[in-house]
């Protein structure tokens, strides 16, 4: 679960949280200007599949800040 | 800081030739009143009527309720800051109320327009809705009172709620000049200093980060000094609540209920009795990142240790996320050894999901209020919990329920109470666990 809130989903129970930037906009922050939104928000969701693959066996906390950024991939046409 | 509160109580009122109080009597020039209110071409519609005790009425939509008060000796003015009111610290000097009435601004005006948050709250006069509420016990002056579409919601509110306070205040300046048939001194004097340091913190919800209104002074929600946006927590002398710092409304807690807080006259009357009652902060509700929430708890446990408070007693007036602050308050002041109460309604224990929201072991002293009605139009409802019909409707006579607000529902027929959350502790209803 990918929460702004998160100590919430952590208390009652959810098995991998993801902390997410703000209650109104939970996967990005509009402030940060659209190339940084965007960079920002695709952490979050690498982190939230890199949780996704990891092996829990209480609820756990996944911060974004510990993702290596993302580059962003070049499509070639070729 | 001291403040003398007059108090000029109201048997009756009636409509008459001129505005005056007498003897018990409040009489009100409704063609001269509403004549003023007029004036503000931003109004599309203007009515006085009253709603009295025991009377089989409705009153809806309820934005607010205040009680006619008029600083008259002292600096400032009473409701400070909202709609545009002097922000001057009120508290001190003397102040004049008409007890046991209130004017009740009744519009279909929405207090932001960020969505989500849709009027909800009507009043009864009598019968089982009415006999939960305190307000039912007043002689209600209801402005009915709606402001022109075109304009935005933000000017709408502006409109119809100063058009409230003028009616407010020139009820309340019938009472200048007169002496008060009772008075009460409020002052926090030096007392024993063995007695236990209370402070009381009031949860106070802030819509800003949802309605992005952030920067502008006034939309109608819970106001400190007209402010209705998310601040770090207020440090408040009693006496400006009395005078009207707070200002309603949100849901339930109208401007009445704040002035007339019983939780913080039953402190302010037992300072120098069994307690030292410390003074008031009031933390500010809905911030939306963890961090902030929890900066918020931490500023208020660390203020109120300033204060040098040995208890606390912690209130609230909305739910949702903006229940985390309000736990972690507690949990805060508990940490930095401050012994927090918190004073809560319950939520039916479905779902699984702890009342609390979170496991809260710090809170090992709670005073639960229950919770009247369960919740909105549409939602499942017990066979009991439907109120009967009323013969009258003051306000509109129907009202959009449902999800997205399709289905239109009569006001005067059975209606499911709104949900009452009785956070300042007017304390006229209990919970029987069986």
């Amino acid at each position: 679960m990918i929460s702004a809130i998160y100590e919430l989903p952590m208390t009652t129970g959810a098995n991998r949280v993801v902390k997410g930037a703000r209650i109104e906009h939970v996967c990005g922050d509009p402030s940060l200007g659209e190339q940084k939104d965007f960079e920002y928000g695709l952490r979050i969701t690498r982190m939230a599949l890199k949780a996704l693959e990891t092996a829990v066996d209480k609820p756990t906390l996944f911060d974004p800040a510990d993702m290596p950024p993302a580059v962003r991939e070049v499509v070639h046409a070729s | 800081m001291r403040l003398e509160l007059g108090t000029f109580p109201v048997r009756d009122v009636v409509f008459g030739s001129r505005t005056r109080w007498q003897d018990g009597v409040l009489e009100i020039n409704r063609d001269a009143l509403l004549e003023e209110v007029r004036k503000d071409p931003r109004l599309t519609k203007a009515a006085l009527e009253l709603a009295r005790p025991g009377e089989s009425t409705r009153i809806w939509p309820v934005r607010d309720a205040i009680e006619p008060r008029v600083k008259v000796e002292g600096p400032g003015v009473v409701y400070p800051g909202i709609a545009g009111r002097a922000i001057d610290t009120v508290g001190q000097g003397r102040t004049h109320r008409l007890a046991g009435i209130s004017v009740v601004e009744v519009s279909e005006v929405l207090p932001h327009d960020a969505g989500g948050d849709f009027n909800s709250i009507f009043w009864d006069m009598s019968g089982p809705w009415g006999d939960v509420l305190p307000v039912s016990k007043l002689i209600n002056i209801c402005l009915v009172v709606e402001a022109d579409p075109a304009l935005t919601v933000l000017d709408q509110n502006d409109a119809v709620h100063r058009a409230t306070l003028l009616i407010c205040d020139r009820l309340a300046e019938t009472t200048r000049g007169l002496k008060p048939p009772e008075t009460e001194v409020f002052e926090l004097k030096p007392v024993d200093p063995a007695l236990p340091k209370v402070v009381y913190i009031p949860c106070l919800h802030s819509a800003s980060a949802m309605s992005g209104n952030s920067s502008s002074g006034f939309f109608c929600t819970t106001a400190t000094y007209g402010l209705s946006q998310l601040t770090s927590p207020w440090v408040l002398h009693p006496n400006e609540i009395i005078d009207g710092a707070i200002t309603g409304p949100y849901r339930i807690a109208s401007s009445w209920h704040i002035a007339n807080n019983p939780i913080l006259l039953e402190l302010y009357r037992r300072h120098g009795v069994d307690v030292n009652f410390v003074g008031v902060i009031a933390v500010r509700t809905e911030w939306t990142t963890m961090a902030e929430k929890e900066l918020m708890c931490l500023q208020t446990a660390k203020t109120a240790q300033m204060l040098g408070a040995q208890g606390a007693i912690v209130a609230w007036d909305a739910g949702g996320n903006e229940f985390l602050e309000v736990i972690h308050t507690v949990r805060a002041c508990e940490r930095v050894g401050i012994k927090a109460i918190l004073l809560t309604s319950e939520d039916d224990p479905t779902g699984g999901a702890p009342t609390l929201l979170e496991p809260l072991p710090e809170a090992d002293s709670v005073v639960s209020v229950f919770i009247g009605g369960s919740g909105y139009p549409g939602a499942a409802q017990g066979a009991g919990n439907v109120l009967p019909r009323v013969q009258r409707v003051i306000g509109s006579p129907t009202r959009l329920v449902g999800p997205v607000r399709e289905e239109v529902m009569e006001v005067a027929g059975p209606m499911p109470p709104p949900r009452y959350n009785d956070t300042y502790g007017f304390g006229r209803l209990s919970g029987i666990e069986y």
